[in-house]
């Protein structure tokens, strides 16, 4: 289950945002998978330069609330396993940017010195 | 992790990672010098066939030395067939070039026939250039200067034809090799399988 709606209907952009989104490594993997149709761990290991312990947790946590899956695929002959997003993770990154932008263009502007 | 969260900057870091490795540009270098060692021998049959041996065995050191050290991506569907329309429309571009330059060119206008050879740099030039910044490779530029420059020398400092095929070529080959060594030594091959990277 994702651990906060990304889109939900009568709250402030700020009530709004995807908590799970918004810890920086899972938004890099995400974003990563965005831009692209599917990558390898390998891949997002070397991207976002996280350790191996760290992506498989966070790639367990976006897996669990069905933001991206676990595909199997032939490369070389052999099998591979690809990680892309979902649907439901594709339309939950858009809103997290959405919300995002909402809640930075609402803050006031800082006082010029 | 200090890699930043700018949407476009990962996009392009994305398309950037298929061009650490400098094979394209090893690719790019070979098909100078071969057109140069074409000029010099006239082995028009033989470079054709290089070119094309090179460019599987670019393919196959992609796919065994290359993916297995930087890891592998599909790119999405619509770039995927922009791609192809761009790498479709070069191939076309570089026919043309390739008959206008083997064939005779004695029936167009004057000015044409005497800077036929720095129009044909600069088309050369301009393929590289618009490549470079599809696949958002800066270095590219720089090449496509290159060999603007070198079909400069051969136009009005009467360097060798083939030089100014050769000595661009041998330039991006060198690039392309020390990008290929550098993406070698930052990227050992796992010694273990990540998490869900193979099987």
């Amino acid at each position: 289950m994702p651990a906060a709606s990304s889109d939900v209907p009568g709250k402030p952009p700020i009530a709004s945002i995807d908590r799970l989104i918004h810890e920086p490594a899972r938004y890099l993997i995400m974003a990563y998978l965005f831009v692209v149709e599917s990558a390898d761990a390998l891949f997002l290991q070397r991207q976002t330069e996280l350790t191996w312990g760290n992506l498989s947790s966070h790639l367990s946590k976006l897996e669990e609330a069905g933001y991206i899956a676990i595909k199997k695929e032939f490369l070389n002959k052999k099998p591979h396993t690809m990680l892309q997003l979902t649907d439901e993770g594709r339309e939950a990154f858009k809103g997290y940017r959405t919300n995002m932008k909402q809640v930075l263009d609402d803050l006031p502007q800082p006082k010029q010195d | 992790m200090q890699k930043g969260t700018d949407l476009k900057q990962i996009q392009r870091r994305v398309y950037m990672s298929y061009f650490q490795d400098g094979l394209w540009d090893i690719l790019l270098g070979v098909f100078l010098v071969g057109w140069g060692v074409m000029i010099m021998f006239e082995f028009v049959a033989v470079m054709g066939g290089i070119w094309v041996a090179f460019f599987f065995i670019v393919l196959g050191l992609k796919r065994w030395l290359i993916y297995p050290r930087a890891g592998y991506i599909k790119i999405a569907e619509a770039r995927r067939q922009q791609m192809k329309m761009v790498i479709m429309g070069v191939v076309l571009l570089l026919l043309g070039l390739a008959v206008s330059f083997l064939f005779d060119v004695g029936s167009q206008p004057a000015w044409i026939g005497e800077y036929f050879m720095f129009l044909f740099g600069a088309m050369m030039a301009i393929i590289i250039f618009v490549l470079g910044y599809w696949w958002k490779v800066d270095r590219w530029y720089v090449y496509a200067g290159l060999v603007l420059a070198a079909f400069a020398a051969h136009q009005w400092l009467y360097a060798p034809l083939n030089l100014s095929f050769i000595v661009p070529g041998v330039v991006v080959i060198l690039c392309g090799l020390g990008l290929l060594l550098r993406f070698l030594r930052r990227y050992p091959k796992p010694a273990g399988e990540g998490p869900g990277a193979s099987g």
